[in-house]
């Protein structure tokens, strides 16, 4: 974060807007989410995937018999978890660009 | 060293020579951190003409980046009246200001201050897209002609962590000066060059003030660049306490 404050401290100080400041702030707060809703149903459908190959099967309780695991999933769920994954990371990203955006540039830069 | 810019003299825009870039009257600044003020700046009159090439030297903590700090509207005085390029910067508010420190000023900070996630291009273009908004075409064009002359072009994709002290000071001034701006303040700028980079950058500053009537105002404890100023002021305790003409 000391990083962070630094660098909001120089582009405001050679002369980037305030709200051009929000907005970097909350596209990345977005893009950070798209990225990690992504890298999940990559690593979901990775799963699903392998469960299915191998034909993983596991024994339930104290029965004998043998269930074999055949996961899938639909995909409105799939973007339900997606959209909302990046909605809670722009919503989480508004109250940090919004005081980034607020920052003197001069006590940002002061930061060590 | 080809010419880097071709602009009109600011003297030529407006017909006069000795048009001020800086008009300070009793500037004082202090600071206060935990109930304890010190006074970091005691009283300053200067007035700078446009085009000059100017050095506030003095010991450590004698207020020399205070001043450029006040100059560069990044903070403001505590009393005093203070113009920058005929605009009484005291007045502005927060977006005012940094609107005015993108179009008039450039800046070279102490510590560089470099973004530590873009490429030595990218920084060097980063005023030129987020602060100017300029067409790819031209950005490219005047990074690249930057980062020639201070001798970094082809260490242009380097990221600031890759690069050694010097040569993030020399990709620090490409990026005070690609967006062309009237005023440059530059604290310490040529603290981590050696002898030959030093020269090179000095007259690649003083011919952009040749060319396009750019004044720089440095802070500085360099003798290459207090030789090379053509005005020299003391900074002592908050005042200014010397004011000597060089040869030019
Ligand atoms: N943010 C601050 N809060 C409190 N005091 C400060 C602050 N910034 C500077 N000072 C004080 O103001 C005085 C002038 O500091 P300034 O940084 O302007 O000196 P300087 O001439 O640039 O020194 P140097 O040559 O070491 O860079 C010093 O006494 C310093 O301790
Ligand atoms: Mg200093």
């Amino acid at each position: 974060m000391y990083e962070r404050v630094r660098e909001i401290g120089t582009i405001a100080g050679i002369g980037t807007l305030p709200n051009r400041i929000l907005s970097l702030f909350l596209v990345e707060g977005v893009l950070l989410g798209a990225v990690g809703a992504a890298a999940g149903v990559l690593a979901g459908a990775g799963i699903i995937l392998v469960l299915n190959v191998w034909k993983v099967s596991v024994h339930f309780g104290g029965s004998l018999q043998l269930f074999v695991l055949s996961p899938r999933v639909d995909l409105f769920e799939v973007v339900l978890a997606s959209v909302t994954v990046i909605a809670v990371s722009a919503v989480a990203s508004v109250q940090p660009a919004v005081r980034a955006s607020r920052m003197e540039p001069i006590d940002a830069l002061r930061h060590v | 060293m080809r010419p880097v810019l071709a602009m009109p003299k600011a003297g030529d825009l407006t017909g006069a020579r000795d048009v001020s870039v800086v008009r300070a009257t009793d500037v004082t600044k202090t600071y206060a951190t935990d109930g304890v003020e010190v006074q970091a700046l005691r009283g300053i009159s200067v007035d700078v003409a446009a085009g000059s090439f100017l050095a506030f030297i003095g010991p450590s903590g004698s207020g020399k980046t205070t001043l450029l700090n006040l100059l560069g509207c990044l903070d403001k005085p505590s009393s005093g009246s203070l113009e920058v390029a005929g605009t009484d910067v005291t007045r502005l508010d927060r977006r005012q200001a940094a609107a005015f420190r993108g179009a008039r000023i450039g800046f070279v900070f102490q510590s560089f201050n470099l973004i530590p996630v873009l490429t030595a291009f990218e920084n060097v273009e980063y005023p030129l897209v987020m602060v100017q908004e300029r067409p790819a075409r031209e950005r490219r064009e005047r990074v690249l002609e930057l980062l020639e002359a201070v001798g970094m072009a082809d260490q242009r994709d380097k990221r600031p962590e890759q690069l050694s002290g010097g040569q993030k000071q020399r990709v620090a001034i490409a990026r005070a000066l690609v967006t062309r701006p009237e005023l440059v303040l530059a604290d310490e700028p040529t603290a981590n060059l050696d002898g030959e980079t030093a020269h090179t950058t000095i007259a690649l500053m003083k011919t952009m003030r040749d060319e396009a009537g750019t004044t720089f105002l440095f802070a500085t404890h360099d003798t290459r660049i207090i030789g090379a100023a053509e005005i020299v002021y003391t900074v002592e305790d908050g005042r200014l306490t010397g004011r000597r003409e060089g040869r030019s």
